[in-house]
């Protein structure tokens, strides 16, 4: 039997991308089952995209922004970073880890960063073990 | 025939001979129970009446008439609801006249075919700290103590959400009740919806429910319009409560308590905690 | 059903055994919407490129390099629409290290991308919109005649706006600059002039913006010209009006000092050279009307609107200084010899009121005089909490100038730190200033005060020796900080520019975009975003008048993506409102609407909207959710 890899799927703003690319760039290696979509600005993700994700088979979901010191005062980022807080309440109230849902802050020129902190956050999730939504929907009580 | 009752009347019928609105929204009894009627003659009155089974919200219906001015029979959620919908621009002050009463909180519904009995009190109501509308025209005070019968301490239980999602029939009795769905397409119903398909599979509602408690965020008043009208029964004010609890722990916002203080924006400024 | 071909870069087959391009291609084949797959070798060579023969209507996925190198590369080798970039290479050729892992992410990223494309749009590559090539310069200080002078020298109309009857702004009123000493208004005088001279300068003077429509490449500014009840086109500037006028009035070019009548040009440089009247003291006598040979004074004369209609618009109002009658501590206003910086500059030039001698007002000559730095900057009390930039080099300035005039003078600065960092700065001021034995104390003095015989008396605590003290001196001259002009909130407003938390005019990004404001447009140049001297207001009004000329040159205006209000769906809700961090979303009636010059198509309304009213691009909740179910399918 295959071992169980999670499935994690990293909303990446446009310039967390660069960063995203950079860790190729610079040779960093990290686990393959994160899956990114990279998106104009980390604020046009709806919450409710984030939940379909999961719903869909994602173990975890990750949105990748801009450091909101770098925006200064015009920072959308810090909308998603709030929207974030907001969905990780209303998971943990439904009993799912809020552990599933994170932001990270990831400039353009830190590939470095994004490889070490997916590699951790792919381990966490390994130790959440899968979300399996289908299958707790599915279950006969 | 409780005072709060005659007083109710004796404002409408005045109200509507002064032609002062020109129709009151209040509550009627019926065979199958209480429910909304919509008075327009001054001799109607006596249908109106007040009881701890008045527990739908009848704001809902204020949208149907945007050009009348209409009197509605108000609790505290059901005003707090009005100040919202007035913050979103959906409602016009100058059109309604409230019509405030003091409110003990409502019965839970009866199950069909289960005895009368029991009544015991929702148990929204009890964490209810509004009992009178924020902003009213008159106020009609209550002559009798808050409700006894109150759900044991012991059995409010954590939920397992995923079990109770799993009994939904998507119904969509949640959000025809509620006063704060007004979208001119639902993102949850419809025909072409991108996230939650009508073909009706179970693991889509969990993201039916969670994109609900999501728009309702901030917003809801938790007059129990969802939850009293669920067939199922899921305790939906419960968890839209929780989000509402974020709100005010993150910005100190309680949804309708005033018209001044508009809705957060949903941002962390800098030095907030994330 | 729309189909998509898929090509395949390979990077000049380094990613062969990386990735196994066989099995990808025959998994991608399983997903009904490809139509072909295309195996190459280089997508960035223009031979690659022409050998597949794109026809212009395919929707094509790009599975090669990071799209930062390849998307420009490719828009300039082919007129084939790539809708979808997947970076192969970069997020998994050489992010894994197992062959396997990156063939099955490979395939789950182009599913995702495949599944999207086909409900999006093809990229829309506009013709351009319309740029009307005329500017508007706000503000005739330095900054802004010398970007005018660029702008209009370079072929195009420029109106500059001046609130004042002459253009020239604070560098006019200034007797000498630093560090060279030099002559300020013999500087800036023929620049002025040859801004009056120019063909292509519209100087309109005593206006003011009151209200501007559009977009970049076509504003509509409403400009108010107060009157000045001389007509300009028929006044020769002879003067012969100021001779008979029996009022005379404080002339704010010297600062109040020096009185002139109410009929009045306010300096001898003026441009354009035209006589105005001061309606606060003009009391109608009619003298001067019966002088003027052409007719030129018309007492009657009202405010007038113009509408202009520009392709960009530089705001270089600059800002005002700070007043020192908010720290009551410095007796300015009150005692005879406070006077600021400006004051001063008036008194020591030659054309001012006293003659250039440095008198009290009480007619004393003052022998020794007291700087005081950093008053109303640096602080957290009334004034702003940056450096004003400009002081420490202006009052040494001062000093030497005082000490040209007067060997026998002793000059003192109080200063906090002193900053000379220009060129020449350190070398034509501060050496000097010390070999003129001028007197440098490191304090922020707490007091004045004053003795019986009219001196001051400076109350110091020494910050180097840590020593309290008291100085006494015939004059003490206060360097006041900038602070943001009265009107400027007003103008950003009307302008729709955003203002930093002290007030002065914000730019798009402090370093990336110094000079442009989050109106695409709109640019800003010299103090009025933040205290600058005379070099770096000029060098800023050329650099300003680059961005304008390039924008006039490059033919058309590419605006973002914009977000888009769908009005059927729309319910006013106004959740969208707040989230929008460029304030580009307002309410028309019931409904709100996008201002699409402000908009930077960040996305954070579509999102907040709870039954997307507002679309953006293809970046709908549709296209995004295909997009993972495509990726999470097995």
């Amino acid at each position: 039997m295959v071992a169980w890899k999670p499935k994690i799927i990293a909303f990446t703003c446009w310039c967390s991308s660069s960063g995203v690319d950079q860790a190729g760039f610079e040779g960093f290696k990290y686990p393959a089952n994160v899956l990114t979509v990279r998106v104009p600005c980390s604020a046009i993700v709806n919450p409710s995209i984030v939940v379909k994700a999961l719903e869909e088979g994602a173990d975890a979901v990750l949105l990748t922004a801009c450091k909101p010191v770098e925006l200064r005062k015009i920072a959308p980022s810090r909308i998603t970073e709030a929207r974030v807080s907001l969905l990780r309440r209303l998971l943990k109230t439904v009993g799912v880890e809020e552990e599933r849902v994170r932001i990270l802050w990831i400039s353009s020129n830190e590939g470095g960063v994004f490889a070490n902190e997916v590699s951790r956050i792919v381990e966490e999730t390994e130790r959440l073990g899968p979300l399996n939504l289908r299958g707790r929907m599915l279950e006969q009580p | 025939m409780s005072s709060p009752e005659i007083e109710l009347r004796k404002l409408a019928r005045n109200l509507l001979e002064r032609k002062v609105v020109d129709l009151v929204i209040g509550y009627e009894d019926s065979e199958a129970g209480v429910r909304p009627c919509f008075i327009k003659e001054p001799g109607e009155v006596e249908k109106l009446v007040w009881n701890p089974d008045c527990r739908l919200s009848l704001v809902r219906y204020l949208r149907g008439f945007k050009e009348k001015k209409v009197g509605i029979v108000a609790k505290g959620c059901d005003g707090r609801a009005i100040v919202e919908l007035i913050k979103e621009n959906q409602l016009d002050r100058k059109n309604i006249f409230i019509i405030a009463v003091e409110c003990n909180g409502v019965y839970k519904p009866v199950k069909y075919g289960s005895s009368k009995t029991r009544r015991q009190m929702a148990e929204y109501c009890e964490k209810c700290e509004v009992r009178v509308s924020p902003i009213k025209d008159y106020l009609i005070k209550s002559d009798e103590k808050a409700l006894e019968e109150k759900i044991p301490k012991g059995d409010v239980e954590d939920l397992d959400w995923l079990s109770l999602f799993r009994k939904c029939l998507r119904c969509m009795a949640c959000v025809r009740s509620c006063p704060f769905c007004y979208c001119t397409e639902c993102s949850i119903e419809g025909f072409k919806p991108a996230l939650v398909h009508r073909l009706v599979d179970p693991v889509e509602l969990f993201t039916f429910h969670l994109i609900r408690a999501i728009h309702m965020a901030g917003r809801c008043v938790e007059c129990g319009a969802c939850e009293s009208s669920c067939p199922v029964e899921i305790p939906l004010t419960r968890l839209y409560h929780e989000l509402n609890e974020w709100f005010r722990e993150n910005y100190g916002y309680v949804p309708g308590l005033n018209l001044e203080q508009a809705p957060p924006p949903l941002v962390f400024k800098e030095g907030e905690k994330p | 059903m729309r189909r998509v071909t898929v090509l395949l870069c390979t990077c000049g087959s380094t990613l062969l055994e990386k990735i196994d391009f066989n099995k990808v291609s025959k998994e991608l084949y399983k997903n009904p919407l490809v139509k072909k797959i295309e195996i190459v070798d280089g997508l960035c060579k223009a031979n690659t490129v022409k050998s597949l023969s794109l026809d212009a209507n395919e929707r094509i996925i790009a599975a090669a390099c990071s799209s930062r190198l390849l998307e420009a590369v490719l828009k300039n080798l082919s007129n084939a629409k790539v809708i979808e970039f997947v970076n192969i290479r970069e997020q998994c050729a050489w992010v894994c290290d197992d062959k396997e892992d990156a063939s099955s992410k490979t395939i789950r990223l182009l599913n995702g991308s495949i599944n999207r494309a086909v409900r999006s749009n093809p990229p829309q590559y506009s013709d351009g919109l319309k740029i009307v090539r005329e500017a508007m310069v706000i503000g005739g200080g330095i900054a802004g005649v010398r970007c005018a002078l660029d702008i209009a020298n370079a072929g195009y109309r420029v109106y500059l706006i001046e609130k004042e009857p002459s253009i020239g702004g604070i560098m006019a009123q200034l007797d000498k600059t630093f560090p060279t000493l030099d002559c300020s208004i013999c500087i800036e005088g023929p620049l002025l002039s040859e801004a009056g001279r120019n063909k292509n300068i519209t100087i309109i003077p005593n206006s003011e913006v009151v209200g501007v429509k559009g977009r970049v490449g076509d504003f509509r500014v409403l400009v108010k010209v107060n009157p000045t009840y001389v007509d300009p086109e028929k006044c020769n500037g002879c003067g012969e009006c100021a001779n008979v006028c029996p009022v005379y009035q404080p002339n704010k070019y010297d600062v109040d000092l020096k009185p002139v009548k109410a009929i009045y040009c306010p300096f001898a440089q003026a441009v354009p050279l035209k006589y105005v009247i001061n309606k606060e003291y003009c009391i109608e006598c009619g003298l001067c009307m019966s002088v003027c040979t052409r007719a030129a004074i018309n007492l009657e004369d009202k405010p007038k609107m113009l509408e202009l209609n520009v392709g960009a618009i530089v705001v270089a109002v600059g800002s005002d200084l700070f007043d020192p009658r908010l720290k009551p501590e410095y007796h300015y206003g009150e005692y005879d010899n406070v006077i600021t910086n400006m004051e001063f500059e008036r008194i020591i030039c030659a054309s001012g009121p006293t003659g250039g001698v440095l008198l009290r007002k009480d007619g004393k000559p003052a022998k020794r005089v007291a700087f005081i730095q950093c008053v109303g900057s640096r602080e957290s009390g009334p004034g702003i909490g940056e450096c004003s930039y400009y002081c420490c080099a202006a009052s040494m300035k001062e000093a030497r100038l005082i000490l040209e005039h007067d060997k026998d003078a002793k000059v003192f600065i109080f200063y906090n730190e002193l900053r000379a960092f220009g060129k020449g700065w350190e070398d034509l001021l501060y050496r000097r200033c010390l070999e003129d034995g001028i007197v440098f104390i490191r304090s922020r003095p707490s007091e004045i005060k004053r003795s019986p015989n009219g001196n001051l008396i400076v109350v110091y605590e020494d910050t180097l020796t840590g020593k309290r003290s008291e100085l006494e001196v015939d004059m003490v001259v206060l360097a006041l900080g900038f602070k943001p002009s009265e009107n400027l909130a007003k103008l950003a407003a009307t302008l729709g520019v955003s203002v930093d938390d002290q007030g002065f005019i914000e730019e798009a990004h402090s370093k990336a975009k110094p000079l442009e404001t989050r109106v695409r447009g709109i640019y800003v140049a010299g103090t009025c975003h933040g205290p600058r001297d005379i070099v770096e207001s000029a060098v800023e009004g050329s650099a300003a008048a680059a961005l304008v000329i390039s924008l006039f040159r490059s033919g058309n205006v590419k605006l973002p993506e914009t977000a888009v209000v769908l009005e059927s769906k729309c319910t006013g809700c106004g959740r969208c409102m707040p989230v929008c961090q460029y304030d580009a979303i307002v309410r028309d009636g019931e409904k709100v609407r996008v201002l699409e010059s402000l908009c930077n198509g960040c996305g954070a309304c579509i999102s907040s909207c709870p039954q997307e009213a507002i679309v953006l691009g293809d970046w709908g909740i549709e296209q995004l959710a295909l997009q993972i179910s495509g990726m999470l399918g097995d």
